[in-house]
């Protein structure tokens, strides 16, 4: 059976962060991979590209080079060994699994927020301080999201645990026990 | 009296100011698949087994298999709402049905949703449809019958209240009949009945359901039905539900029949879903836990002890063979599991015996002890007579000269087994079996032609009740057969004045000999 891609980048993943740790170059690295992760976002036929079979052997070699060319010694291996190993589909992936495991040691935390109107600045230290306190996190980073089905209030998801104090959930609470 | 105005502003300030708005904090997966009843998710990483989960359509799910990633979720209901990227909520509950009274008369699924239209079942009770069942100190033995009005059954393989026994046989040999059978006799018997329907067509279950209404039977009866338009999960958790409905009753000490409609129809859902959630298939491409699953179920069959209430829980399941093969998977699971099983085959039940019983291959293994003991002594020989005369039969055929005592015994025989039939929704009380039964081995029958015995029988039994009861009375009371010659005399009388066919025919005759005689002259 195939390992999943979840499975595969937790491997690589894990060797990575283990090996920029010893080597103290974490911070470096994890700069690195989010920009690389960035390049992978805005170019969305990359990835496909370079696991796919429309490109000659030679041509995905220079587009390997071309990401390689700045990084560090650590990065620019783990570029060519993923490439080498044929596993490009996964690297966005391993890129999220090395966040998740450097979050985990800095104790930083991502919460996805929506809300129903904009957040201003105030409001937003309000809620990463609430959030970092309920959390117990020493950073928390908002990725905020605006949008007006929600009517009022904020849904917060951090990891796999939702905050939802939504007008709209309240809302739909509310008619299911009416309705039973 | 005035209404206290200053009072209550107060009061409702001193609310207001404690009052918090409560924020939802739920853990939530994403759903990565769906398709065939069968979801997987990320996330959920405290999911429990059997789990239940929320979709966010309001559809159910059962957490499966829980793995290194991801979980694997059963759908409970339809899972064509769920699309990739929909979230997936943990309830903390494990999956419950409502139980109690209210639920007596009503068809349901298998989450206790009543599906006959008769409006909401209100019950605040529920109990987890997956339950250990009682251990063995909790436990009794066997003593008591539970009577099936089927006279080959209570003669042959009589079931006792706790009892596992198993229905098995080809499609269309009076598998179902006998079990509807089974709870129509069961009125006024202080029993609660419960029939699953597993992968069932609606029609059948709603002739099953009109039937057990026409008979009276429905208001002691739960009808549990998981259909064949219903996916696989529901068919597999019906059987559960059931018997956690059941339970409820007898934990509260009363009797309760349960009947699992059929157990290979939900052995093959859970080989369905086992195989759409990628567990390694085994022999016939079931799962590994396939015997688990049945003898799990099953085991919370049992009669408790007298500190627990003394209630019983009596599991008649079903299983259809093909063709007649009782070696394959689940049919030889299910005969180890139960405590005896009734099989009936297809080739008598063409030839017109029905029930279509095999007398030779259906054994009950713990009846014996709570059968009457009237019925005991009067069926004692007969599952001899029947191998004795199936034997003799074949041999017979060949028309070679009989002496006197093998014509006798083949007589008897053709007897035993013509008086062995019953018709379809006819259950008899247990007196006037062991009425019929004594008449049979004392005797009285053999001298009457076969075409006649069932008309003789159902005849004495008009005439025990009209001038007899007494007699009836006494063996339904007491258990036994009556002392001295009361009841030889009660069926000698009533057979002289029986009037076989032929000499019905030769009345007739004669009487219309009389009258032509009469106008000629």
């Amino acid at each position: 059976m195939s390992l999943d891609k979840k499975t595969v980048a937790k491997r690589y993943a894990k060797a990575l962060f283990a090996l920029a740790n010893t080597d103290d170059q974490l911070e470096q690295t994890y700069q690195e991979l989010v920009a690389l992760r960035t390049v992978f976002k805005q170019n969305a036929g990359l990835q496909r590209a370079l696991s796919g079979t429309n490109l000659s052997q030679s041509q995905k070699e220079d587009l390997v080079n071309e990401l390689k060319k700045d990084s560090s010694q650590l990065v620019s291996n783990l570029i060519q060994m993923v490439f080498d190993y044929g596993r490009m589909d996964e690297m966005v992936a391993i890129i999220d699994e090395f966040e998740t495991q450097y979050d985990q040691a800095h104790k930083r935390v991502h919460a996805d927020v929506v809300s129903a109107v904009q957040l201003d600045e105030n409001r937003r230290t309000k809620l990463s301080n609430a959030l970092a306190q309920r959390l117990g996190a020493n950073d928390v980073d908002l990725n905020l999201t605006v949008d007006p089905e929600i009517i009022g209030g904020l849904i917060v998801k951090v990891g796999s645990q939702t905050l939802d104090g939504s007008l709209k959930t309240k809302l739909d609470q509310m008619r299911r026990l009416l309705m039973n | 009296m005035s209404i206290k105005t200053e009072e209550i502003s107060s009061l409702i300030k001193k609310q207001l100011a404690n009052y918090q708005d409560s924020i939802s904090v739920e853990e939530t997966g994403t759903v990565t698949y769906v398709g065939d009843g069968v979801a997987r998710a990320d996330g959920l990483e405290n999911a429990m087994a059997g789990e239940l989960l929320e979709f966010d359509n309001g559809v159910y799910g059962m957490a499966q298999n829980l793995e290194a990633n991801n979980v694997g979720i059963v759908v409970l209901g339809d899972y064509t709402g769920i699309r990739e990227g929909d979230t997936v909520k943990r309830t903390g509950r494990i999956m419950e049905v409502p139980v109690g009274d209210a639920l007596l008369g009503r068809v349901v699924d298998p989450l206790g949703r009543p599906i006959d239209g008769l409006g909401d079942i209100k019950t605040d009770k529920s109990r987890p449809i997956e339950r250990k069942a009682p251990d063995v100190m909790e436990r009794k033995s066997v003593s008591e019958p539970l009577q099936t009005g089927i006279k080959v059954i209570d003669a042959l393989v009589p079931i006792g209240r706790g009892q596992r026994e198993l229905i098995i046989g080809d499609r269309k040999t009076g598998k179902t009949s006998i079990a509807i059978d089974t709870i129509i006799n069961q009125k006024d018997q202080d029993m609660i009945c419960i029939y699953v329907a597993i992968g069932q067509k609606e029609s059948t279950v709603r002739s099953a359901v009109e039937t057990l209404r026409r008979y009276g039977a429905l208001d002691y009866t739960i009808v549990v039905s998981a259909s064949a338009s219903n996916p696989a999960p529901l068919l597999y958790i019906a059987p559960y539900a059931g018997a956690a409905m059941g339970e409820e009753f007898m934990y509260n000490g009363k009797d309760v029949l349960i009947i699992y409609d059929d157990l290979s129809k939900q052995a093959d859902a859970y080989r369905e879903l086992s195989l759409i959630l990628r567990r390694p298939p085994g022999r016939e491409a079931y799962p590994g836990d396939i015997f688990y699953t049945h003898s799990r179920l099953l085991e919370r069959a049992a009669r408790l002890s007298d500190d627990l209430g003394g209630g019983s829980m009596t599991a008649l399941p079903i299983i259809q063979t093909q063709a007649g093969d009782v070696s394959a998977y689940i049919p030889t699971n299910v005969i180890s599991i139960t405590d005896g099983q009734i099989f009936l085959d297809s080739d008598s039940f063409y030839a017109g015996q029905r029930p279509a019983i095999d007398a030779g291959t259906s054994v009950s293994r713990v009846g014996g002890d709570a059968q009457v003991k009237a019925m005991k002594k009067v069926s004692g020989t007969l599952r001899l007579d029947i191998a004795s005369y199936n034997e003799l039969a074949s041999f017979a055929q060949f028309g070679s000269d009989l002496d006197a005592a093998t014509q006798a015994k083949l007589a008897r025989g053709e007897r035993t087994v013509e008086v062995l039939k019953q018709g379809l929704h006819q259950p008899q009380p247990v007196e006037q079996q062991v009425v019929t039964l004594y008449a049979l081995g004392h005797g009285y029958l053999d001298s009457l032609p076969v075409d006649d015995i069932l008309r003789f029988e159902s005849e004495l039994a008009a005439y025990m009740r009209a001038n007899h009861q007494d007699l009836y009375d006494q063996i339904k009371s007491t258990g036994k057969l009556p002392e001295g010659d009361d009841l030889d005399k009660a069926i000698s009388t009533f057979k002289d004045t029986f009037e076989t066919s032929d000499q019905k025919k030769q009345a007739s005759a004669d009487d219309e000999a009389d009258a032509t005689e009469e106008a000629e002259n």
